[in-house]
Parts: C-alpha cells; structure tokens; sequence
C-alpha cells in the first residue's frame, strides 16, 4: 500500500513528539502520565542545587527541582519543586540541600511533618529546619566541657597525688601521715564539695551535647566531622588526664594493700567509715561521669580511644 | 505588443547587447538571427523579464516589465510560453505530468479536461502516446516536441522559441519548423524565434533582426533577405545556408563577440 | 586593487545574495498553500528518508560514546552512574544533533544543490519563471521550510536511537547496567538539554537546507557548477554548522 507524503509526515511528526514528551518526563524522573504540583522553599545558601536535581522524602524520589533563582533583594535563594501528584507534604515538613555536587549530587530534602497534619496545597512554602544553632553550641562548648572536664580531673589528680605522697613515706610519724591524711582527705572533700556544682552542671551540659549531638548527626551530616574532630581533640585532653588519674588509682591501690596488710593503727584507719565514704564518693562521682560519658558518644564515635580506657 | 526600446545588457565587462530598439507585431513571427553568443537568447530573456536591462525598457503590452511588480511580472508571464534550448522539461515528472504542470497551477480545469488538454497538445506536436515516458527516455527532438506542447499547453499570446531547431536532424527541424507556422498561423499567436538555422527563418518567420557585434544590424522582412541588403548579413545568410540543416552549421564563437 | 576590493566584497555580496533569496522565500510564505504539495514531498525526502542514515550515526555514537566514557572513567571512586550521567547530557547537548547536521549536510545539502543547480543549468528554474510561477517559492521555499520542520525530528530520532544504543551496549557490554545508566542521567538531567537539543536541531535544519538551495539556486556554467555547487553546500554547511552550535552554546548555555 502506498502511504501518501501527508500520512508520512504526520505519522513522523506526532511519533517524535509524543517520544520527546516521553523521554523528558522519564529523565525529568517524574511519573509519565501523572501531575505534579509546586511548592516552594527559601534557602541561604543552594549549594550547587540546580534544576532537575531530585527531591526526596524519606529517601524516596517524590519530585524535581523546577527552578534556582537567587532572589538580589533579599539576598535569599529561592527553590521551587515540582512533587508528584500522589504525595502528600504534611504541614509543618522542613527542607533542605543535602549531598556535594559531583560525587553523589546535590538534592532537596523534605523532612515530613507530623503525619497526621493536613498536607500543604501547591504552591505553599517549606522552611529549612532550625540550624546553625547545634553546630555552633557543640562547636563552642565542647572544648569549654573538656577543659571543665580536665580541670576537675587534674584538680582530683593533685590530691591523690599528695595523697599517695604522705601514704607513701615509711619514716614518717604514723601519727603525722594519718593527720596529714586525713587533712588530705578533707582537702579532697572541700574540694569536691567545691566543685560538686561544676560537676553537675558538666554532667548536665554532656547531657545536653549528646541529645543535641543525636540530632545534629540526623540533621547535617556533612558537618559532623569537623565536630568530631573537635570533640575528639578533647577528649583526647580528657584521656590523658584519666590516664596519670588511673596511675594516682594504683598507687592508691597499692598503699591500701600496704595498709590491709599493715598494724593496729593502719587498721583503724581503714576502718575508719568517713574517710573511707569520703574517698568513695569521690570515686563514685568521678565513675558516674565517666560512665555517662562513654555511654553516650559511644553511640557514634565507636573507635575513640576513650573507650580502651574504660 | 512587445516593445523594446534602448535596451543594453552586460555580464561583468562584457557588453553583450548595446542600444537595441525594436518591436514585436500582434500575431506576426520574427526571427532573430545572429551568430553563437551574439546575444539572441540574452535578448529573448527580457522579453520575460529573466532578465532586467542595465538601460532601456521593455514594453508587453503598454506594460514596462523592468519596473514592474514581482506579482505584475508573473501575471505577464502567464501570456508567454518559452520554447527553452534544452527543453527544460522537469526530469523528475513524466512527459503528461510535465505537460499538465501549468494547467494545474493556472487553470481551473478538471482532472479530466487537463488529461483532454495534455492529448490535444501532444497531437498537435505529433507525439501521442509518450505520456508515460520520462524526459531521460525521450530523444532530443522529442524533448524539443514535448516542451512546446507544454509551452502551448495554456495557449499563451506569445510564444518565444530559443534555438528550436539546433541539434536535430534536417526532417525533426523540418516538423518543428512546419509547427512553428501552423501555430502561427492557426492559434494566431506571436512568435519570436531565435535561431541561426537560415532554413527555419525562410520557412516560418514574417520578419528577421540580425543581431551584429552587440547591434541590432538590421531589420526588416524576410523576403527582402534575397535583395542583400546587408554584407555582412548576406555573408551570414550565405554561410548558414550552406550547411542547411546540420548541425554542425553553427558557427563557431568568435573572439569579438 | 580592484582585485583585492573584489576578494574582499564578495563575501559580502554573497551574503546579499543569500540574504535576498531568504527574504523572497519568506515573503512567498502566504503562497505556501500552492505549493503544498512541494513541502509534503521535501519532507518525507528530507526527513522521512533520512531517518536510517540518522539513526544508524545515532545508535553507534551513542555506543560509542558509552564504551569510551566508561573506559576513562575505570576507578573505583567513581560510581559508575556517572557513565549514564556523561553520556546522556553529550548526546541531547552535541554529539547526536551535530553528527546527524553533518550526515544531513551531505546527504540532504548535496542532494538539494545538486538538484536545483541542475534545474538552473538546463533552464527548468527559467521555464518555471516563465510560466508566472515563483521559483523561491516552489523550490526554495519548501526545502527550507521541510528542513526546519523535520530536522527537529530528525533529532528526537537520532538522540532517542542514540541513548538507546548507549544503554545497549553499556548494559550487554557489561560496563554499566541499564538502571545504573538511567540513575546517572536521571541524577544530572537538566530540562533545558533536549530544548537546546531541539533550538540547534532547528538551527543546523536551516543552515543546510538554504545554504545548499542558495548554492544550487545560484549555480552558473553547466556540469561542472553543479559539482562545485554541490561540494561547497556540503562543505560550507558543515562549517557553519560548527560557527552556529558554538554561537549557541555561548549564547544560550
């Protein structure tokens, strides 16, 4: 049968038409023969976003980037997305640019609100979420907590010090080195009792770091090296100082063996309740921290040295 | 009526026509003769406007073709049918579709009367039954035949015919020759024929203008030929008739043309 | 010296000529219906007829492209969507439109000088005229316009043929699966890609088809004009095939 030229090149034409639509839609990864609808977001900084980059939902491919502009009035950068049709935003959903241009690419990332919320209509504006704030706490305070930390430490450290000094000397008067012991010893609590304050509040501030370090990692990914950097070098601070600490243990170690060992008057003073409550509680107090501090990094910085200590 | 007044032509530094002022007669047939490159065809192209004048006018009937519209132009054209050298028959059309062409696009026949007309044309060229053919597969003289059923297809006031006659053989040149007449004759038309066949000239033309050395030499009737009133023209006349009808009697260009 | 002012304006004046011949097929545009037919049949020769040649240059450059890509990206930090996400953006942006401009530069470049220069010297252009009916418009006029038109499709053949191709042979070559592939064009695919695509197919449609009916229309002294008529359409379209993709490029990308 002979086709006529018009059949021909209709036939041509609408063919390459409907296979551009196709092939556009396709690498445009939106659904062939779905809608869509935009919305919008606001950033300071794009970083290297670009139209076409994906936007994501959990993971899940649920759009486009349609548009970058940089807005010159309000030196903003202004984001609008196409989404699939079938997917809802819940109000109250964050977004934000995730991802370097170049090795995994640059996409837009929606952090759904409360399920429950009614979604957003087209053409509605999502926030980023709060940021800046984390890093910058973490980042200022984690050497203040360290050197807090260390300080405690060393004070604690200097005392045992003394302690093990005075315990350690077999000429002097028993009498002497009991009273300068127990001198010591209340040296030790005025100090503890000094720095009970600190402790808390050091206690309560890791607390703080962590919970805000949980949230960081799930937040901005890319920066948490630089913070575990930091906080890294500080604890590597925080190891030295527990290490003479577990050397000032030891020498502790060996004097109350010498004194388990020891006569009349060394048995009194290990029966001596206070004294011992006294030490105890230092210790205790000290384990306690330490404790809660391997706890809670532990969850992300597996491999630090702080945990061969303990 | 064409008329042509003052009219001079060059191609580069090369003056090919040179004051040359002459008319056309309703319904007679003038021969324009002259040797090879003498600027006969060059002159038949104004008569169309393919080509515009450096100086001088061209009249169709009252109508200054160098100043006309693009649109006037072809209106003009639609009175003209052109006899080419070669035939210039479109060689990716058959004979019946090269001959129908014109009737498509400027009659308002039905398929039917166009096929009717093609028949008639090609009768009167004495070529029925080639309808199918291509150009590729028709011999020179029949390609020459075929274009003139296509040039009298829409049965125009004028017809010019550009070396009608040149490469066939003595008895084709002799029917074309008796065509050119009967046309003339029969469908009343004007006819211009440029040729330097002496032969056709005596047998079909009214007048003769000889073109000379980018002049217009001479002028006049051609029975008045036989009175030599020209040497150079009789010396012309002389040469071409003695090679009546071959082709080889065109005379070689020379360097002053 | 008259030499020398000769050498220098007729580039110019060619540029008039082609120019001129231009504006008389676009002010024969209200005519077109009356030629209608003319511009069926250039496009289906043109286009239609062109559509193997140009898939075939589509499907290997595209496999071609996909090898090569793949062999300069062997390293082990590269994820190899990245092959998908070069080969793509190059066909839709370059390699596909401008392969199939030089392909169709000679086949269709060639084809309508050598036509419309043989139409000249044998006078049919003349015999047109004579006959009332506008040459520009019945030659010129069709092919340039069946050019701008189909060359677009040309392109969504070539570059559809062409990723395709790629795919194949990433995917039966073992360099790259099929998901890979589209993963990495999908990552980096920018929708003004096939748009330019399309903005040079348009472009690269125009340059041939008129640069080689201004060639053939224009033809002069028999035979051997037509064969130098035919040559420099070729020629002078690749050339400025090559001028107008750079234009395009630095002015749209």
């Amino acid at each position: 049968m002979q086709y006529s030229n018009e059949l021909k090149v209709g036939a041509a034409l609408i063919l390459s038409v409907i296979i551009f639509f196709v092939g556009f839609r396709f690498f445009q990864d939106l659904p062939l023969f779905q809608g869509s609808y935009m919305l919008n977001a606001t950033f300071e900084e794009a970083s290297g976003l670009g139209e076409g980059n994906p936007v994501e939902m959990k993971g899940v491919s649920v759009g486009t980037v349609e548009s970058v502009r940089l807005d010159q009035n309000d030196q903003v950068v202004r984001v609008q997305m196409r989404i699939n049709e079938n997917i809802r935003v819940p109000e109250g959903s964050t977004v934000r640019v995730t991802g370097f241009s170049g090795v995994t690419g640059v996409r837009l990332v929606i952090k759904p609100g409360p399920a429950d919320n009614p979604p957003v209509t087209a053409g509605a504006t999502l926030s980023p979420p709060p940021q800046g704030t984390v890093l910058e706490r973490l980042s200022d305070q984690a050497p203040a907590l360290a050197s807090k930390a260390d300080s405690v430490l060393n004070s604690t450290n200097t005392t045992m010090q003394a302690l093990s000094d005075q315990l350690s000397n077999p000429d002097s008067d028993v009498r002497t080195t009991l009273q300068a012991f127990r001198r010591t010893m209340e040296d030790v609590e005025s100090i503890t009792e000094a720095e009970k304050e600190t402790i808390r509040q050091f206690l309560s501030n890791l607390e703080a770091v962590s919970g805000d370090l949980r949230e960081f990692t799930g937040t901005r990914g890319d920066s948490l090296s630089l913070a575990v950097d930091r906080l890294n070098r500080s604890l590597t601070r925080l190891d030295r100082s527990l290490a003479s600490f577990e050397r000032s243990t030891a020498t502790l170690d060996t004097l109350t063996t010498k004194l388990n060992e020891g006569e009349g008057t060394m048995g009194r003073l290990i029966n001596d309740p206070s004294l011992y409550n006294r030490a105890d509680s230092v210790a205790a107090r000290t384990n306690r921290l330490l404790l809660d501090f391997q706890e809670n990094p532990s969850r992300y910085l597996e491999d630090m040295t702080l945990v061969k200590v303990f | 009526m064409i008329r042509i007044e003052h009219l001079s032509k060059g191609f580069g530094s090369l003056e090919v026509l040179n004051d040359i002022s002459f008319e056309v007669r309703d319904g007679e047939t003038l021969a324009i003769i002259g040797r090879s490159g003498s600027g006969k065809s060059v002159l038949m192209k104004h008569m169309v406007g393919l080509l515009k004048p450096d100086a001088g006018h061209v009249h169709v009937d009252g109508r200054d073709l160098c100043c006309a519209e693009y649109g006037e132009l072809r209106e003009l054209r639609k009175r003209f049918g052109v006899l080419f050298q070669g035939g210039a028959l479109f060689d990716s059309m058959d004979t019946f579709d090269n001959i129908a062409f014109p009737l498509e696009y400027f009659s308002d026949l039905t398929s039917s009367e166009v096929e009717a007309r093609v028949e008639e044309c090609l009768s009167l060229v004495n070529l029925e039954g080639v309808g199918a053919k291509k150009p590729s597969e028709l011999s020179g003289g029949m390609r020459k035949r075929v274009a003139l059923a296509r040039a009298i297809a829409l049965e125009p006031q004028y017809i010019l015919y550009d070396e009608p006659t040149s490469g066939l053989d003595p008895e084709t040149s002799n029917t074309i020759d008796q065509l050119i007449s009967h046309l003339s004759d029969e469908l009343n038309v004007t006819s211009v024929v440029v040729t330097h066949d002496m032969h056709s000239v005596l047998t079909s033309a009214d007048r003769v203008a000889f073109l000379h050395d980018t002049n217009l030499h001479w002028i006049g009737p051609v029975d008045a030929l036989h009175d030599r009133p020209d040497p150079v023209l009789d010396a012309f006349v002389r040469a071409s008739e003695y090679h009546l009808g071959d082709p080889s009697a065109s005379v070689p260009l020379t360097q002053d043309s | 010296m008259s030499s020398l002012l000769e050498f220098l304006f007729s580039p110019l004046r060619a540029l008039g000529r082609y120019s001129i011949l231009m504006a008389r097929a676009a002010a024969s545009l209200d005519e077109i219906r009356t030629y209608w037919s003319n511009l069926f049949d250039q496009m289906v020769r043109i286009g239609i007829d062109s559509i193997p040649i140009v898939s075939l240059a589509g499907a290997f450059s595209g496999a071609v492209l996909t090898v090569q890509t793949s062999y300069q990206l062997e390293s082990p930090f590269i994820p190899r969507s990245i092959i998908g996400s070069i080969v793509v953006p190059s066909m839709m942006l370059e390699l596909s439109v401008v392969v199939m401009g030089f392909i169709l530069a000679g086949r269709v470049g060639a084809r309508i000088a050598a036509e419309l220069g043989t139409m000249r010297v044998s006078e049919q252009i003349d015999a047109l005229e004579v006959m009332g009916l506008n040459s520009v418009g019945f030659l010129v006029l069709p092919r340039v316009l069946a050019g701008v038109l189909m060359f677009p499709v040309l392109y969504v053949a070539s570059c559809a043929i062409g990723i395709g191709g790629g795919v194949a042979v990433g995917h039966f070559g073992g360099f790259i699966t099929a998901g890979e592939f589209m993963d990495g064009a999908r990552q980096f695919f920018k929708p003004f890609d096939p748009f330019f695509g399309l903005i040079k197919a348009v472009t690269f449609g125009f340059i041939v088809t008129s640069i080689a009916c201004y060639k053939g229309y224009y033809t002069t002294s028999g035979a051997e004009g037509v064969g130098d008529s035919t040559t420099e359409a070729a020629v002078l379209s690749c050339v400025f095939i090559l001028v107008a993709d750079l234009i395009l490029a630095v002015t749209l990308l």
